[in-house]
């Protein structure tokens, strides 16, 4: 059985590296810094490690998707990420094929779990 | 707190410099945030500090993860043709210097212990010059992002068309590794002999069965002079034999680069060789000399015949063989 478990969460986690940019950039339509992040996305259900997320805003913001500025403002210097015209652009398509992952993925279910209920 | 700063540095210096101070930066305010989310108000101590960092995990793979992309002086798709140039040179030139020693110990048996020193000093120069050398090639190819043919074809990685995969090669096309290794054997052979012997390189002369003087071939100040054009000789002699190994099979390209570095090393020869100055001009001199024969001999006119046609016989001999290596090449680029 552990070793079942072991193949689960290693495909998991294949799964949700996947997942990850998208999430990150759907919650980029206000500004946020990193830490506001990491609870934002953990709250709603999709934990990841700030080591993870910090590194990834930076290369995000490297391919023109978000755009950032530090706010020294106030208490603690933060920096600050948004998502740019382009970044808004490649979401809405994201999104987009997103939902249509979701469709296939369904249907192949109800097909396989249709076959088998036919065979048994 | 020293802590933060310590795990900060370790970081930053595994970064891009101009990436640092943002970094770092950005890296402390995640910190104190975590910190002040954990602690809720309790005053921070030094294990609370140490539970965050060991949750953002060590300095190494947080660099890495900044970093993305793995960066190479030879990447994997190189690696192997570099692996494989590297051994064999190596190994070529260091059984070269290995013959040299034990000609040197056998001519000369009681100077061992010298000829033992100059063995181990070759060995060190040679080796670090071919080590740097090929891996500074190989690093050269990798920046500029090359693929060998042989490996990874010429087509682009992404979008690439199966018709550009590379034909296989034609038995009678195909390039030898042994052929390859010939060439390079020569190319070492060449810089060693001139290198580190050139005063075993001409006629010996033996008093009973001892080495007692040698009569050189070439003049060993004008040698000293033109070294670098050897240099550049035995590189360009290596470079063709790598050129044919990464290509893989003759095509038309191949015989044309081909063509172009004999002609590069045919005008460097011609420039090592000009005026004959290279020669040793006092050759008949010294030899009749040894020989006890006088200049109004007329074996004294003989030795000097052959000694003027022996080295327009290794020049021609030269001339032709590159002419025959570059019209090989053509001809099994464009036979059917």
């Amino acid at each position: 059985m552990s070793e079942v478990d072991e193949l689960v969460e290693k495909l998991l986690q294949e799964l949700r590296r996947g997942t990850i940019t998208i999430g990150v950039l759907s919650q980029l339509d206000e500004p946020q810094y990193g830490y506001s992040l990491v609870s934002i996305l953990s709250e709603k259900g999709m934990p990841i490690e700030p080591g993870t997320l910090y590194p990834l805003l930076r290369r995000l913001e490297k391919q023109g998707l978000l755009e950032s500025k530090w706010d020294t403002n106030g208490g603690r210097p933060r920096k600050y990420y948004l998502l740019s015209r382009k970044g808004k652009e490649v979401l809405d398509q994201l999104k987009k094929e997103w939902k249509s992952i979701v469709g296939n993925m369904e249907g192949l279910f109800r097909e396989s779990e249709g076959t088998n209920d036919g065979n048994d | 707190m020293e802590m933060i700063e310590r795990y900060i540095y370790a970081v930053s210096l595994r970064l891009p410099q101009g990436q640092r101070r943002d970094i770092a930066e950005e890296l402390r305010s995640l910190i104190e945030d975590m910190l002040e989310e954990r602690n809720d108000g309790r005053p921070i101590e030094n294990s609370d500090i140490e539970k965050v960092l060991i949750e953002l995990g060590s300095p190494a793979k947080l660099a890495e993860k900044y970093r993305g992309t793995n960066r190479f002086l030879v990447g994997p798709d190189l690696f192997p043709a570099y692996l494989s140039v590297m051994k064999m040179v190596l190994i070529i030139a260091v059984s070269a210097i290995g013959i040299i020693f034990a000609v040197e110990t056998i001519l000369t048996p009681m100077s061992i212990l010298q000829h033992f020193v100059d063995f181990l000093i070759s060995l060190f120069v040679t080796a670090t010059q071919v080590f740097a050398w090929i891996t500074a090639g190989f690093a050269v190819a990798q920046y500029f992002d090359m693929e060998p043919f042989g490996l990874a074809g010429v087509y682009d990685r992404k979008k690439w068309d199966p018709s550009e995969l590379p034909t296989v090669p034609d038995e009678k096309k195909r390039i030898k590794r042994g052929d390859v290794l010939t060439g390079i054997i020569f190319s070492v052979l060449l810089l060693v002999v001139i290198r580190f012997s050139n005063h075993l390189f001409g006629i010996l002369l033996f008093e009973g069965h001892d080495l007692e003087t040698t009569i050189p071939f070439l003049n060993d100040e004008k040698l000293v002079e033109v070294m670098p054009l050897i240099y550049l000789l035995v590189v360009f002699g290596i470079a063709k034999e790598i050129t044919k190994l990464v290509a893989g099979k003759w095509t038309k390209k191949l015989a044309i680069t081909n063509l172009v570095i004999n002609g590069a090393i045919f005008l460097l020869a011609m420039l090592i060789l000009r005026d004959q100055a290279i020669l040793n001009p006092d050759f008949v001199q010294q030899l009749t000399e040894s020989w006890g024969v006088s200049k109004q001999q007329e074996e004294y006119a003989t030795i000097e015949i052959v000694w003027n046609q022996s080295y327009n016989l290794a020049l021609a001999a030269f001339v032709i063989s590159l002419l025959i290596d570059t019209m090989t090449g053509f001809y099994k680029a464009l036979r059917k």
